[in-house]
């Protein structure tokens, strides 16, 4: 799953927090995941579970998930537009967005002017909004 | 708190990597990309000048708005398996990575902030596991990609390549001299579509020349033509990786 690529990633930068502001273990990762790459906080929560045991400070770690809508801006007219509708896109189109989220100016274009170039300003992909664990 | 985890675990990711060699041309159509398939196939199948013994090679095509190593080695896998990430694909001996396996075949028209975050996508998501080298396909110029490789991977060493025009040599040399003011390890420079004269370039080791090749053309999409070309012929005997 690519989705145990980027837990990883999230346990790694827990682990690297920890040992840098000395915390006994990390106590709470919140995640944020966007809703352009669409990883199913079901999906991303159970392999969190599994790759969480790989690093020290993260093994009695709990994961909390938000969605963040996408927020898309085009870069011609500065309409700011959403994706309303998740299931309209072909399988394939789906799964190139959730593997690289940028590939959404390749699909989508501006409602208002047409234009394909528009930037991404929320709701891209996965980041970590906080990490909570007590100090030694 | 807004942190993106993905920086992290990009060094994990290239671990088990022994030499990483980013494919530079800074010019466009001085033959990178070229240079860089067909180096990765002789290293796949042959292991080079200095070496009898095959290695175990990765190609990642980094130009993301002109990706074409697809075509030059005739790829014809849809799509990457996943499997604790993206799994490379595997043909002609090369495990290789593209964006163009999730762009249906459409033009790629993204922008600076845009390359750097399909970058770290790419290189935090790949799994390329044991490998003895990993080539770079790199974009003309020094803009982001060539920035961001700096930051994320200062193991990679630069290959450069020039075509004995002035323009060319121009750009390679002032490059490099930015290159090693960075810290960044240059390999040295191969002249491509040379005219048999290939000159000293400021302080650059040349490594050798390579003549153009008019039937490189006809050998583009088949791994084993590609072999066979003069131009692959000239490169095998190319040392110094």
């Amino acid at each position: 799953m690519h989705e145990w690529a980027l837990a990883d990633a999230v346990c790694k930068t827990a682990e690297d927090i920890a040992k840098d502001k000395n915390l006994i273990q990390v106590d709470e990762i919140s995640v944020v995941l966007g809703q352009v790459q669409n990883i199913k906080p079901k999906v991303f929560d159970r392999i969190f579970e599994e790759v969480k045991l790989q690093y020290s400070s993260t093994k009695s770690t709990k994961l909390v998930t938000e969605i963040e809508e996408a927020e898309l801006t085009c870069n011609n007219c500065g309409n700011i537009f959403g994706i309303d509708d998740r299931t309209g896109f072909e399988h394939q189109t789906s799964e190139d967005m959730h593997f690289i989220p940028e590939t959404a100016r390749l699909f989508i274009k501006c409602p208002k002017c047409k234009s394909v170039d528009f930037h991404i300003t929320k709701g891209r992909g996965l980041y970590v909004k906080e990490i909570r664990g007590e100090t030694k | 708190m807004k942190l993106d985890p993905r920086v992290n675990i990009i060094q994990t990711r290239l671990s088990k990597i022994k030499k990483i060699i980013a494919v530079s041309g800074f010019k466009g159509g001085v033959g990178k990309s070229s240079i860089a398939c067909v180096l990765s196939l002789l290293l796949a199948k042959q292991g080079g000048a200095s070496s009898l013994s095959t290695k175990k090679v990765g190609l990642m095509d980094l130009d993301l708005t002109g990706n074409c190593d697809n075509t030059i080695l005739g790829i014809k896998t849809q799509y990457p398996e996943e499997e604790h990430g993206v799994q490379p694909v595997e043909e002609n001996g090369i495990k290789f990575i593209s964006s163009y396996f999730y762009s249906q075949g459409k033009a790629t028209h993204f922008r600076g902030d845009e390359i750097s975050n399909i970058l770290l996508e790419l290189f935090a998501i790949t799994d390329w596991g044991e490998l003895d080298y990993l080539i770079l396909d790199m974009p003309p110029g020094l803009s982001d990609t060539a920035l961001d490789i700096i930051r994320w991977i200062p193991q990679a060493e630069v290959l450069a390549i020039s075509t004995p025009s002035i323009l060319s040599r121009n750009l390679v040399a002032k490059s490099a001299k930015l290159l090693k003011e960075q810290k960044v390890e240059i390999i040295g420079f191969v002249e491509n579509m040379s005219d048999g004269k290939a000159r000293e370039l400021d302080g650059l080791k040349i490594l050798g020349s390579i003549p153009k090749d008019e039937n490189f053309e006809q050998a583009i999409g088949d791994a084993d033509k590609l072999l066979e070309t003069n131009f692959a012929k000239a490169l095998k005997q190319i040392d110094g990786f």
